[in-house]
């Protein structure tokens, strides 16, 4: 395969033409997709890919699912090899084939034309339910990965063009919210349809060795821009670490990175500590993506997400069995925050170390909850995975502050909290305050952003709740910022508060029944901060102040204003 | 009608163009320096121009005039942030709705993106006891006392404008219109507005939003258009005087010092309306209207007569979830930069502008631009062209032979790549507002505007397939036009969120229809534009006095579980179980032509009703002063770059061209300010209603 035939004309076509796509399979999914958190949170993502599975594009859609598209698809045509044909449908969620977790659904289908398959085109969607003991999919109590929810190895959900019913009905048996995971299959396979119309239109137009030559000649490119960018690191190898809480109470967990560049390669190896039989082991396809969304920070932001970028990167994730290699039966419906988030935390400590001027502080993870129960206004079940409560602060950037109520890396702030109205009208819940929480900023000469108060109450009676998450102990950690002022002690707190009006912290990975009268009463933590906060603008910090988001007392220990400055 | 004056004034940063029809329906238009320091004067200036054109004193044209202004202070007040000082009243425990925006970060990998800056600082954002439920009833009453204390602070704030956006509040604005009472009265001379009269629906973010830039550019806006008022009064000013709104109609000044914010996209709102114009003088309802210049490319879409909006919508980001014309904008005009991205040719989205300006201006441009691509092609000749400007070869040759050395090709074939790569991210921008859609661009005509319009066109057109194009001969001054022709519409939309599956309460949405029409209709009669009705037939509209006003109604649906929403139309006059089975079934009719599925068994969800009443522009008959020619006078030939070889393409003067002859491309044809390219496998004539119709393959 050669890219260099490819003229920068020819490539400008058959990009604009790739792009114009995805961005149709993206709004297809957000207008039509059903599950909340793919049409309000925009979770999923899409891409197009070659016949052997390395991705040529990839809307700028989740984080979370950089790269890990391309994994999922290898493992997918490892497991039927030759028996594909034209018109199948694949659908496939597990861990052990490439998937992040089992709420996240991959759909793909392969493009046949003149009876040779000639590309891939695929998505991931994270629904509302994938069924197991605990609605939501994400199960603190989970001791094995076969409590949480259906497992799926790559599945025709169509062959030859038509539907597996059996499949399809056994799958949507399992499921809580089988209408909504209908639309949303829906959905998925009408993103599919558009993509694979545009190949066919392509492959008309330029003949199938032109447009082999073009996908080569886009991931050839995308390597190029990877490699220059990490050619101007300077050779070394940079380490860092993070810690991750441990959900049965014991200390914290390491997560070590090192990455070594040399020249215009880099290398990263990623160890963890032993995996547990809790909720927060990351299968490989998942460390990898995590390792990417780290990288990204070194990488200018208009580089393509493509296979090219990522033969730039060697990964090793150490030998199985640990927090950020898992194997069966380790629990991981966390994964694809915890500990994706820890992950990036620690390649983007090794990156301060190695392009400080990049430096990103450390975001608020997330740690939320999930309510379901009978919605007696309609008679119906429900289940909503709720982004409000496990939402807090970004990280500060040199010359930026972090961005307030921002949702945590593993999605750049790509997810919304989506409307109170809006929630109040779909689930039984009042919602009483959601709003800046004062003093939960990492403090900085670039401060990160506030994390969130908020107050809902359940107006049916036993509504399950189910705590899920992390950032209980551990605050975002701050860059360069000096030991004697990096007070962050911002962490998610989370009580219930009773019909008797006492407040009780909640058990951490538990799941209570709340009865009208009672409220979920929590705090999110703010973003980390970077560099010395006494040293910053002092009229930054007397707008705080002034906006009761800093109180005067902090505002004076921390950053050593003592009002009526301003600069 | 035909005796009165009708003038469009569209004031931008540069001119203020004015056109208005004499007499004997001839157009004639205007241009003078804009007066960002008073722009009323330069409206007056204006209409002294016209006045002075058709040789009627000014006060005699004021006697009776229909005035249609378009105006971009709202927007400019929005993007240069000098709005009012202003405070937001919101429900205790939301006081950062404005800040968080449902969490959402627009552009995730910008990961040094500044946070945003609301347009009301925290200290300013003041939380009130009270709450509505999502049932409509009240929770917690509103606390008076609190606004008193409120008030107290606003007024040692010097505050101008208090927004007020209670959560729910659609369902039941008691406790809203109460603060805002409250507020008026403690507050004298401030600008006091509520969500229930900017925009009672669902959405509190939308909602809170667009409520607090009413209030922001409000007492700006209204203060200018009683200061115009004033100074027409002073004039002998007897007649009417209608702003054009965001949606894509015109209403009463009235109605803007109402909802300052509704005239936001004033402006360009115009665009798709006089595209929808001309293509139904040509027999078409469906057109795309582009409008490219020398660094933007605007789009706009009307179906069916419709003009497509879009909602909710970013500007500066700020969100605004009132409806607004749809006018998309990419960056791709005559001063475009053409570069290689590592391997990929890119133009745009940077341009060179009017200085340097592209190559062949001699002005210092040193960069390969789209102009310089056309004159080496042979599209444009060297030459004067308009604004005193002249085009030379030379430079243009070398600045794309830089960018062919680069991209290791020959200079015509380089200067063809900036061709085509254009092309296709128009188009793209294009299919951006329709396909999304489920619209099909080949049913549709293009309309054609601005000096580069005009030669892209077939270009664009045969990218999407699209083999009808309409280049009216005001094409460089397209938007100016649209003020006139544009219809008055009013439009009032509320949520009422309900399942519809069950026994949903079909009175209650018959009730809400009234009251919203009701409502509609008191706004029009308060603006002297509806007596008493005489006959009321929804199928052909309601007939008041001599004006008829068409009254639409539409329900926005959604799938349950779904969070977005499709506007159909209730087509009958009655509202029951039969008529909304309808309505649903049109549902999902449009559901499988945008996303291609439905789920014919599935509940479905009302969100919002809307009504919009609509009352048709009388206009005479345009003149166009065609002349009377019976044959093309070509002026002269150019060798063109067509594919892979160069044709000769004759020259005519579009200033004698001849009603309904048709040319073969290609061709140039020379109007006063721009060029149309006919290329080879197009035909073109001069229609009589005043537009170039092109058509393919024929």
């Amino acid at each position: 395969m050669s890219g260099a035939a490819i003229d920068p004309i020819t490539l400008a076509v058959l990009e604009g033409s790739l792009q114009s796509a995805i961005r149709e399979m993206r709004h297809v999914l957000v207008r039509s997709g059903r599950s909340p958190i793919i049409a309000i949170s925009t979770d999923f993502s899409n891409s197009i890919l070659d016949a052997s599975g390395e991705q040529v594009v990839q809307g700028d859609d989740q984080p979370v699912h950089l790269g890990s598209m391309q994994v999922a698809l290898k493992e997918t045509i490892r497991f039927f090899a030759d028996d594909l044909a034209e018109g199948d449908v694949i659908y496939v969620n597990d861990p052990t084939y490439g998937g992040g977790h089992q709420a996240d659904m991959t759909m793909f289908k392969p493009v046949f034309i003149d009876g040779d398959l000639f590309a891939w085109v695929g998505n991931r969607a994270h629904v509302s339910d994938s069924g197991g003991p605990v609605a939501g999919g994400y199960n603190p109590l989970a001791r094995e990965i076969y409590a949480e929810g259906i497992r799926m190895c790559p599945i025709k959900i169509y062959e030859r063009g038509k539907i597996r019913r059996d499949l399809v009905t056994m799958l949507l048996l399992n499921l809580r919210t089988p209408d909504a995971h209908r639309g949303d299959m829906g959905a998925q396979m009408g993103a599919l349809g558009v993509a694979e119309r545009r190949i066919r239109e392509l492959h008309r137009s330029m003949g199938a060795e032109r447009l082999r030559a073009g996908f080569a000649a886009l991931l050839d490119r995308g390597e190029e821009l990877a490699r220059q960018a990490i050619a101007e690191i300077d050779d070394g190898t940079y380490r860092g670490h993070s810690a991750m809480e441990d959900p049965r109470g014991g200390p914290p967990l390491d997560i070590n990175c090192a990455i070594a560049v040399e020249g215009d390669r880099i290398r990263v190896d990623l160890r963890g500590s032993p995996q547990i039989n809790r909720y927060f082991n990351s299968y490989f396809g998942n460390s990898i993506s995590a390792i990417y969304a780290g990288m990204l920070t070194v990488f200018p932001t208009n580089i393509p997400h493509n296979g090219g970028v990522y033969r730039c990167i060697d990964i090793d994730l150490g030998e199985k069995g640990t927090i950020v290699n898992a194997v069966e039966p380790s629990p991981s419906s966390m994964a694809t925050s915890t500990p994706f988030d820890n992950i990036m935390e620690a390649v983007e400590a090794c990156l301060a170390a190695a392009v400080p001027e990049r430096a990103v502080a450390g975001w608020s993870h997330f740690c939320g909850s999930t309510f379901a129960g009978l919605d007696t206004r309609t008679g119906e079940r429900f289940s909503h995975l709720s982004t409000m409560s496990g939402i807090g602060g970004a990280g500060a950037m040199w010359e930026t502050d972090g961005w307030s109520c921002c949702s945590p890396q593993c999605t750049f702030g790509g997810m919304r909290t989506g409307n109170v109205e809006e929630i109040e009208f779909r689930i039984p819940m009042r919602i009483n305050r959601f709003e800046l929480a004062p003093d939960t900023e990492g403090p900085g000469e670039w401060r990160g952003g506030f994390g969130m108060a908020l107050e809902m109450e359940p107006l049916e009676p036993g509504t399950v709740v189910s705590f899920i998450g992390e950032g209980l102990e551990i605050p975002p950690p701050g860059r360069f910022v000096p030991d004697a002022y990096d007070d962050s002690r911002a962490v998610f707190s989370r009580s219930i508060r009773g019909q008797d009006g006492v407040v009780r912290p909640i058990v951490p990975h538990s799941v209570v029944d709340l009865d009208p009268g009672t409220a979920l009463v929590s705090t999110s933590p703010g973003g980390g901060g970077i560099g010395d906060p006494r040293r910053r603008d002092r009229a930054a910090v007397a707008r705080d102040v002034d906006n009761e988001l800093i109180s005067p007392e902090r505002a004076s220990r921390v950053y050593g204003y003592e009002g009526g400055e301003d600069g | 009608m035909a005796e009165r004056f009708v003038l469009g004034i569209d004031v931008g940063g540069t001119f203020t163009d004015v056109v208005g029809l004499d007499r004997g329906g001839r157009p004639l238009m205007f241009k003078v320096p804009s007066r960002p320091d008073d722009p009323a004067a330069a409206v007056l200036q204006g209409v002294e121009a016209f006045a002075a054109g058709v040789g009627v004193p000014v006060e005699s044209i004021l006697a009776d005039a229909h005035l249609v202004h378009g105006t971009t202070m709202g927007i400019n007040t929005l993007l240069t942030r000098t709005g009012a000082r202003t405070a937001l009243l919101t429900t205790s425990g939301f006081r950062d709705m404005l800040e968080i925006r449902v969490g959402y970060k627009e552009e995730r990998y910008e990961l040094d993106l500044e946070p945003p800056d609301p347009l009301v600082p925290r200290r300013l954002r003041l939380p009130i006891t009270e709450r509505v439920g999502s049932d409509g009833s009240v929770v917690t009453p509103l606390d008076e006392d609190g606004v008193l204390a409120a008030c107290e602070l606003m007024a040692s704030e010097g505050i101008e404008a208090v927004a007020i956006c209670f959560i729910w509040s659609f369902l039941d604005p008691s406790h809203e219109l109460r603060a805002a009472e409250l507020c008026r009265q403690a507050l004298p001379g401030s600008f006091v507005t509520t969500s229930w009269d900017v925009l009672p629906e669902i959405r509190e973010y939308n909602r809170v939003s667009t409520t607090v830039l009413n209030a922001y550019v409000g007492p700006r806006v209204t203060r200018y258009v009683g200061e115009l008022t004033g100074r027409l009064e002073g004039r002998g000013f007897g007649g009417t005087l209608h702003f054009l709104q965001s949606h894509g109609g015109v209403a009463h000044a009235d109605e803007v010092i109402r909802v300052p914010v509704r005239t936001l996209m004033s402006g360009p709102a115009a665009g798709p309306a006089v595209a929808g114009f001309f293509a139904g003088k040509a027999g078409i309802e469906n057109a795309i209207c582009i409008d490219m210049g020398g660094t933007s490319f605007d789009a706009s879409v009307v179906t069916g007569g419709t003009v497509r909006q879009s909602r909710p919508v970013e500007i500066d980001g700020v969100r605004i979830g009132l409806p607004m014309v749809d006018v998309h904008s990419v960056g791709g005009g005559g001063g475009s930069i053409a570069w290689v991205d590592t391997g990929i040719l890119r133009v745009g989205p940077s341009s060179a502008g009017s200085v340097p300006g592209p190559a062949s201006y001699s002005l210092g441009g040193t960069l390969p631009t789209v102009t310089d691509a056309n004159l080496v092609l042979g599209v444009y000749s060297p030459g004067p062209i308009a604004g005193g400007l002249s085009l030379d070869g030379g430079p243009a040759e070398a600045v794309i032979d830089g960018l062919a050395g680069e991209i290791g090709v020959g200079r015509i074939e380089a200067a063809d790549g900036v061709w085509r790569v254009l092309t296709i991210d128009l188009a793209q921008a294009i299919r951006d507002i329709t396909v999304d859609e489920g619209r099909d661009p080949r049913d549709y005509v293009l309309v054609v505007g601005g000096g580069s319009g005009p030669v892209h066109c077939c270009a664009i057109a045969d990218e999407l397939n699209i083999d009808r194009i309409l280049v009216p001969k005001a094409a460089s001054t397209l938007c100016a036009l649209g003020a006139i022709v544009m219809d008055v519409v009013y439009e009032l939309r509320r949520s009422y969120p309900m399942q519809l599956s069950g026994r949903f309460d079909v009175e209650a949405i018959d009730t809400a229809f009234g009251r919203l029409e009701r409502d509609l209709i008191g706004m029009l009669q308060g603006e002297g534009m509806a007596g008493e009705p005489t006959a009321i037939d929804r199928r052909v509209g309601l007939r008041y006095r001599e004006e008829e006003i068409h009254v639409d109604r539409g329900l926005e649906l959604r799938y349950r579980e779904q969070l977005w929403e499709i506007m159909v139309p209730m087509e009958s006059a009655s509202i029951d179980l039969g008529t909304i089975d309808d309505a649903i079934d049109t549902f999902h009719e449009r559901h499988h032509e945008i996303y291609t599925y439905s789920e014919p068994d599935n509940v479905c969800e009302l969100v919002s009703l809307a009504v919009r009443a609509t009352v048709p522009r009388q206009l005479p008959d345009l003149d166009w002063d065609l002349g009377d020619h019976d044959a093309w006078v070509q002026i002269g030939e150019r060798s063109v770059r067509h594919r892979n070889s160069f044709l000769a393409a004759p020259v005519y003067d579009g200033r004698k061209a001849p009603v309904s002859v048709a040319v073969e491309g290609p061709a140039l044809i020379r109007e006063s300010l721009c060029s149309v390219f006919v290329e080879p496998g197009w035909t073109c004539r001069l229609e009589p209603h005043g537009a170039y119709l092109l058509i393919r393959g024929v």
